[in-house]
């Protein structure tokens, strides 16, 4: 693996730039959709069920300090099971970037280049990652610093953008569809936050595991917040009906939002926020991928071994037939189911791991 | 006879004065070469000689303190460190060093029985004055730039940093030109890791020639053919004192005005030594126009593009149905209409540059007013082109570093491509890369970019003198407070 040093902002930053992403993509209408009102409480649910899992698979990575995950995996379950996990985890992150990637694209498609195919689209941004791929780990660490930022100011301008059209007789009722609904479904919205298991993987550039936890748990409540925040303002400009049929729920809000003719002009300059957020998801998907498959086989990730990567990131992308297609078959995967995998992998780990301990201490 | 020299050959001074003398003329090629003395003399019935490159060394110093205090048989004294009247006089043993002291236009004196050669301080050659800066200027700063001369800019410096800590170290660059460099700090401040490895580059650059200090930057810089300048050069004396103190190592390149600054960051070159003496609202303001302008010769013209051509709902619709009129007769894309005036532009610029004195402004008014607006009328380019290419051209001269101005004019071409085939999207993608490439650059192994939240001050908005308590932690200077937290003691209820 690459010798990175990470500081508590910078898992922060990493791991936002893999979950705000979904906030400019459909993910807002999804919510509403599902969730009627109530999407918020059952973020604030998911986030809260999320920070539980991450603080107990967080216990396993203290008990192996300086190790990650995979080393971890294959320590307690056997070199096989690590090579196992490795793979998978590699696998999951070709999907994921590019699903989101094409995702991204299908939105830049329809608000900037709806001449563009949208192929074009998606490659650009897939040999955007690939360029900062070959520029270095460091690279994407510090430019995810700058671009975190970025993309926080770009919620909170969208946020104050609709001041002016809010109407907080949408979020009524409070409860949605039930208490029992809202339940069932933050089980399934916790994968948003799952991304933050990623740290795991790079627990070994952190100075101790205790930065490693503080970077985590900001980093979901940081974006558990941006998400309730930024939906209830969704909701509030638009009743739930009207937003689940929107395709990106952050730009609609820019186009909606109104004060003068002057400001309403710059509403393109929106999809900044989208193709920054989205190219800086990318490179860190395939940062991830590429570390996740080195450390498993223990090689050295070399230019030709990230574009190896990028074959699958690739059929990612071209898999969906269309737009549909992709968000009623592929992106739930990633956004409702992938938390078993990504948070009940750790898990599973550390309870062989106690497992095996009370067996050790019972032998000796 | 190869005239390769380079100190470490193991030669030594040899007792008889005839074997030196034959050593010497061999290695500076005497008799063909003219601009080598050789002074022969008796001393104490002891033959000797003096050794010197003419115009380099002092012939009158030769001659009243050297020559003549040995001729004169009143003064009956049999040590020559007594007799001669010279402010600096250096036994020296190796015959290399002696050679180096000649070039450097030192006077070598050899006597026969004596395995010593005598190096006398004579340097006494033609050399400009101290003179206003021509780059840097400043209105509120001081008025002093540095000059060709390796000695008087130590001085220079020497006056303006009272410490003795302040410390030069000599290395010589280039086999057979042996261009002396001076190797700057300030001992007890600087991290002397860095000294080192400036010193190891410079004493590894094995090369025949090096010509100027811009060389010597190319030679010692991190990355090879990166588009941003990752060591910065200045030709002010109390800039490089600032930077000094900071804990930043100076090269001063023996003939050459500029001296080079090492490691530095991108955001250390935005800055200005004039700023210091501004207070902190006003260097604030210039910051900020500054950094308007850095943007505006990276993306203006790219944006331009990108907004007409992709995003037209973003220009009210009287200034689109004007640019849209005046766009009817191009023949050519918006893009090509863009890249042909970066040209022009480019080309005016660097014409008025090798055109002497006052014709080159003229070339400019030329240029710019009479060519541009024949061009408009022609219909070969649209006013709002004009415009943009002329308002991205004094972006680009607001850029104090000369250096990272190119660096600007070549990502402005990149960024005008990409905005004209893929619009907001082309220019957010290379926005992307260049951050990330930025990112990846180092100077001397520290990043060239601070990270996000390092502590360091911000570019932006411009400190208080007061307020700045540490160096720049990416210096790791030995000394890391700058000054206390409470720098203005006499402020009562502090």
């Amino acid at each position: 693996m690459e010798k990175l040093k990470l500081r508590a902002y910078d898992g922060i930053a990493l791991t936002g730039l893999l979950m705000l992403p979904a906030l400019f993509s459909t993910e807002l209408s999804k919510l509403a959709e599902q969730n009627n009102t109530a999407a918020w409480i059952a973020l604030l649910i998911a986030s809260i069920i999320m920070l539980c899992l991450f603080l107990i698979a967080a216990c396993l990575m203290g008990r192996y300090e300086g190790k990650n995950i995979i080393e971890i995996t294959s320590i307690v379950m056997g070199r096989p099971f690590g090579i196992i996990y490795g793979v998978a985890l590699g696998v999951y992150f070709c999907y994921f970037t590019g699903i989101q990637i094409r995702e991204s694209a299908e939105i830049l498609k329809i608000y900037g280049l709806s001449l563009t195919p949208i192929y074009i689209v998606a490659g650009l941004i897939l040999l955007t990652a690939v360029i900062m791929n070959f520029l270095g780990g460091r690279a994407i660490v510090k430019s995810a610093g700058l671009f975190y930022i970025i993309v926080i100011l770009g919620i909170v301008f969208i946020m104050l953008l609709g001041l002016n059209r809010y109407n907080p007789d949408n979020l009524i009722p409070l409860l949605g569809n039930g208490m029992a609904d809202i339940t069932t479904n933050s089980l399934f919205i916790t994968s948003i936050f799952d991304s933050v298991i990623i740290l795991f993987l790079f627990a070994p550039a952190f100075s101790n595991t205790v930065k490693m936890k503080k970077s985590g748990v900001l980093s979901i409540a940081l974006t558990a917040a941006a998400c309730i925040l930024l939906y209830l303002c969704f909701v509030m400009m638009f009743s739930p009906s009207v937003a689940s049929k929107m395709m990106s729920g952050f730009i609609e809000m820019g186009k909606s939002s109104y004060y003068n003719r002057f400001f309403s002009r710059f509403e393109s300059s929106l999809l900044f926020f989208l193709i920054f957020s989205s190219a800086m998801l990318a490179s860190i998907g395939l940062f991830i991928t590429k570390e996740s498959f080195a450390c498993t086989f223990k090689l050295r990730p070399s230019k030709a071994f990230t574009i190896i990567c990028v074959v699958p990131i690739l059929i990612a992308i071209i898999i969906p037939t269309s737009t549909l297609d992709l968000t009623q078959k592929y992106l739930p995967v990633i956004r409702r189911y992938s938390v078993a995998f990504m948070a009940g992998f750790p898990v599973l780990v550390l309870i062989v791991s106690t497992i095996k301990r009370i067996f050790k201490y019972e032998k000796s | 006879m190869n005239n390769e020299f380079k100190k470490g050959r193991d030669m030594e001074i040899q007792s008889s004065v005839l074997k030196n003398r034959e050593m010497f003329e061999q290695t500076f090629n005497y008799p063909t070469n003219k601009d080598i003395v050789f002074r022969d003399f008796k001393f104490l019935s002891k033959d000797g000689f003096v050794v010197y490159i003419d115009g380099m060394a002092g012939g009158d110093k030769i001659s009243d303190f050297i020559l003549r205090p040995l001729l004169n048989k009143d003064g009956i004294s049999r040590d020559l460190k007594s007799i001669l009247q010279i402010s600096s006089l250096i036994e020296e043993t190796d015959f290399d060093e002696a050679v180096s002291a000649i070039l450097q236009g030192d006077c070598v004196l050899c006597m026969d029985g004596d395995a010593n050669a005598y190096v006398c301080e004579t340097k006494s050659f033609d050399k400009r004055g101290v003179e206003k800066p021509q780059v840097e200027s400043s209105i509120v700063g001081a008025l002093e730039a540095f000059t060709e001369t390796l000695r008087t800019n130590t001085t220079l410096l020497h006056r303006i940093i009272k410490n003795p800590g302040l410390t030069t170290e000599m290395v010589a660059v280039g086999k057979l030109n042996n261009l002396t460099c001076g190797v700057v700090y300030v001992n007890g401040v600087v991290n002397m890791e860095f000294v080192e490895e400036v010193k190891r580059r410079l004493k590894g650059i094995d090369t025949d020639f090096v010509q100027s200090g811009g060389m010597i930057e190319q030679f010692i810089e991190d990355h090879d053919s990166s588009l941003f300048q990752t060591v910065t050069t200045t030709e002010r004396p109390d800039n490089t004192a600032a930077l000094l103190m900071q804990g930043r190592i100076a090269i001063i390149v023996d003939g050459s005005p500029r001296v080079i600054i090492a490691p530095i960051t991108l955001f250390s070159m935005l800055k200005t030594s004039e700023e210091s003496a501004l207070r902190a609202p006003f260097a604030s303001a210039v910051r900020a126009i500054r950094i308007i302008a850095v943007l505006s010769a990276f993306l203006m013209p790219a944006l331009y593009l990108a907004i007409t051509t992709y995003h037209p709902e973003m220009i009210p619709a009287s200034l689109l149905l004007s640019i849209a009129k005046s766009r009817v007769n191009i023949p050519y894309p918006a893009l090509v209409e863009l890249l042909v005036m970066e040209f022009a532009f480019e080309l005016i610029r660097e014409a008025g540059r090798h055109i002497p004195g006052a014709l080159g402004s003229t070339i400019g008014i030329v240029g710019g007013l009479i060519l541009g607006e024949a061009a408009v009328s022609a219909g070969f380019v649209s006013q709002g082109c004009v415009i943009v290419i002329a308002f991205t051209g004094l972006g680009n001269f607001a850029i104090p570093q000369y250096q990272l101005a190119f660096t600007a004019q070549l990502i402005r071409i990149l960024f005008i491509i990409c905005a004209g085939f893929f619009g907001f999207l082309g220019i957010g993608l290379a926005f992307v890369v260049l951050v990330g490439y930025v990112n990846s650059l180092t100077s001397f192994g520290t990043d060239y970019v601070n990270p996000v939240f390092s502590g360091d001050a911000p570019l932006f908005p411009k400190q208080p003198v007061w307020e700045y308590e540490n160096r720049p932690s990416a210096l790791r200077a030995k000394k890391p407070q700058y000054q206390p937290i409470i720098s203005r003691i006499w402020k009562k209820g502090n």
